[in-house]
């Protein structure tokens, strides 16, 4: 059999190759678009046309005729007569009907033809299929782009068709990179075709073939849970990027109430619109996924979120906007507002309790911490706890230092900015996903600075930890420069400031090549812990206000360390101490 | 700038590559980057290091396609940090470019997380 259209030709040779060698009603659709194309109508856009809801029968095969060439009728009858090939009861009527060999049967309910499959297929050896001859093919996998940075159109070239339009892609050739980053049994790739003109085809969708033992992704960063204030939870996806993969069935179980909520992934990766369940501010919210085949019953739990506070509740008298990086482009918050319950101090204030937040003020918690290890008392007279005397609710009255001595008291609640997975933004304590559990004394000290100095953006772009120093104490600080003060008077000044129980803080230089691989980070503030000698060597005691990160390797990583008096004053560029 | 690293599993979601290695070369440095000066003893002022592309030699791989030995060419992007050669250990790599280039993750490299941090996260994979 010689088909001469190279329309039809690659639909023919895939049904010779195919194991039933059957052309069926959905095939017959292919047949008539590349029939029905002529000039000012290609063959995918006549697919387009053949597919117009509430088209009929008739009207398909009028559409067909109309574009049907001499060429085109001898090889539809080539198809009908020499090709051996099989046909359902339909669709051998409808090519005898285009080439006038018989009436079309419309009676017996026989509604317009199906869409036609793909001719696509996928399985763990790769991709192969027909489109257009020379088209580039581009894909996604939908079922691992969840967890890659990704929006739906960030495809992969993945090969390109041949000149009668087929190709064949081995699972080498198409992964490997984060748009297809595998091909396993299950996975729903996303494909289309793109013409040499920046054309495409419209989206083709295939799963991938065999064995599915692979659950859908969920990624759980990408949904925020929000108390709406009547008794629900609103459930946001808060990026453009999928959730999970198109299809999937979700579960959202209100672990403590036992409401639950199922629903099915759009087409998109997303979840739709308006979804809620009875809940509040604090409960937890567990998520069950399932691609249809893994997890079907839907009872294992994949993560829990947490529902955060309504964000509309910033009071611009009480809470501190947060730094520009976190806030929207319609200036409100990116994060909302949670408030926290745990004690004010639990066995009073030490240095270990505080961790930097993400924000660019580590000058603040080093000199925090220092006066938390040195002065503990100091923090904890700073800081008392009242109640609003309208509303009744819980407050923090906290007391600084402006730069000439006058004391100063600013009010704040422990309400702070939250991401639905990870606690809050800025300065925390351990047990910072716990609103009922983390102590409270840091971050509630921070937040009133901010308020003090005017916002979270006015503290978060660095600053001098001696003025907070200062701030805490209300006394001036001295000032060593390791460029210029000897190694052995800064030693001795940070010794007996150390039995003095005065606060003492260090900086780095803000040179990023002295610091690779040495565990110290360049312009950076640390709390100064004190100094000692042992084994005929001086060292100074540090602490990373971030909690983690240290040079040396004492296996603990909890910011603490301590540098020989040599290489402490190559690193470190200065030193404040309270007087 | 110092503020603290990211969250290693934020950073793994998007490596396409994790290797312990070392840095052999570096074979272009971007421009100096404008900076700002603080008063005395401010930090966290948030100056920038140009950007490196660097050649990274292989030297134990726990995710990705690439074999022990290799050597890579990566991007370090502007940002918090700079290497040189000699600088070892546990580098996150991103998606590559067209020219096949992968851009360092992490705030600060090889110094982001401790080694054994990164271990214990495959382990517990």
């Amino acid at each position: 059999m010689r088909i001469s259209d190279r329309q039809l030709r690659p639909i023919a040779d895939r049904v010779a190759q195919s194991s039933t060698k059957l052309v069926d009603d959905s095939l017959v659709i292919e047949i008539l678009a590349a029939v029905a194309d002529r000039s000012g109508r290609s063959a995918a856009r006549a697919l387009t046309d053949l597919q117009k809801p509430g088209i009929t029968r008739t009207e398909q095969l009028a559409s067909a005729k109309a574009g049907l060439s001499a060429g085109e009728k001898k090889d539809v009858e080539a198809i009908l007569d020499q090709s051996g090939f099989g046909f359902s009861k339909g669709a051998k009527n409808f090519l005898e009907a285009l080439v006038g060999r018989a009436q079309l049967e419309v009676g017996g309910g026989g509604g317009p033809l199906p869409p036609p499959p793909s001719g696509v297929t996928a399985d763990a050896q790769g991709i192969r299929g027909t489109l257009e001859a020379g088209m580039v093919i581009e894909a996604i996998n939908l079922s691992s782009a969840p967890d890659q940075r990704l929006h739906l159109t960030d495809t992969k070239e993945i090969g390109r068709a041949d000149a009668r339009g087929q190709f064949t892609l081995d699972k080498n050739s198409v992964t490997g990179t984060d748009a297809m980053q595998r091909l396993t049994a299950g996975d729903v790739i996303r494909l289309r075709g793109r013409r040499a003109d920046g054309t495409t085809t419209d989206w083709i969708e295939l799963k991938v073939g065999g064995r599915d033992l692979t659950n859908a992704q969920f990624n759980p960063a990408r949904l925020t849970l929000t108390d709406d204030g009547v008794g629900r939870v609103g459930l946001t996806h808060n990026t453009g990027r999928p959730l999970t993969e198109p299809g999937a069935k979700l579960r959202f179980i209100n672990l403590r109430t036992g409401d639950q909520l199922d629903a099915t992934a759009t087409k998109d990766g997303s979840i739709p619109a308006n979804l809620r369940l009875p809940g509040k501010a604090g409960d937890q919210i567990g998520v069950a996924v399932s691609d249809g085949t893994n997890n079907s019953d839907l009872k294992t739990l994949t993560t829990t979120l947490t529902v955060l506070g309504n964000s509309g509740a910033v009071d611009p008298a009480d809470d501190p906007l947060p730094h520009k990086d976190e806030l929207k482009a319609d200036g409100t918050p990116m994060y909302p507002l949670r408030r926290y319950t745990g004690p004010l101090f639990v066995n009073g204030p030490q240095s270990s309790d505080v961790r930097q937040g993400a924000i660019g003020n580590c000058y603040f918690p080093a000199a925090v911490a220092a006066v938390a290890h040195q002065l503990p008392r100091v923090i904890e007279d700073a800081i008392t706890e009242t109640r609003n005397p309208q509303t009744g609710e819980r407050e923090f009255q906290v007391r600084f230092y402006s730069p000439s001595g006058r004391m100063e008291l600013v009010t704040v609640d422990a309400d702070l900015y939250t991401r639905s997975w990870g606690g809050p933004y800025y300065g925390t304590t351990p047990n910072a996903t716990d609103t009922d559990k983390m102590e409270l004394w840091y971050p509630v000290l921070e937040k009133a600075y901010a308020k003090w100095k005017g916002s979270y953006d006015k503290i978060g772009n660095g600053g001098s930890p001696a003025s907070v120093l200062t701030a805490l104490t209300g006394k001036s600080t001295r000032y060593f420069d390791t460029g210029s003060d000897s190694a052995d008077a800064i030693f001795r000044a940070v010794k007996d400031a150390g039995v003095a129980k005065l606060p003492m803080t260090a900086g780095t230089h803000d040179d990023k090549k002295l610091y690779t691989n040495t565990g110290v980070y360049g312009d950076h503030a640390y709390s100064v812990l004190g100094a000692e000698e042992s084994g005929g060597k001086k060292f100074i005691l540090l602490r990373n206000p971030w909690g983690e990160s240290e040079a040396g390797n004492d296996g603990k990583n909890d910011g603490y360390f301590k540098l020989e008096v040599a290489t402490f004053m190559k690193l470190y560029s200065d030193v404040s101490i309270s007087r | 700038m110092a503020l603290p690293p990211e969250p290693l599993d934020s950073v793994l979601v998007d490596a396409k590559v994790v290797v312990f290695g070392e840095v052999v070369g570096v074979t272009a440095t971007g421009p100096e980057l404008p900076r700002r000066e603080g008063k005395k003893g401010e930090k966290d002022l948030q100056n920038k290091a140009p950007w490196q592309t660097v050649t990274l030699r292989v030297d134990r791989v726990l995710r990705g396609d690439v074999v022990k030995g290799a050597t890579l060419q990566v991007l370090k992007p502007e940002g918090a940090y700079e290497v040189a050669v000699g600088t070892h250990g546990p580098f996150l790599l991103g998606t590559a470019d067209d020219s096949g280039v992968a851009p360092l993750l992490g705030r600060y490299g090889p110094d982001t997380w401790r080694s054994e941090v990164v271990e214990g996260a495959f382990q517990a994979r």
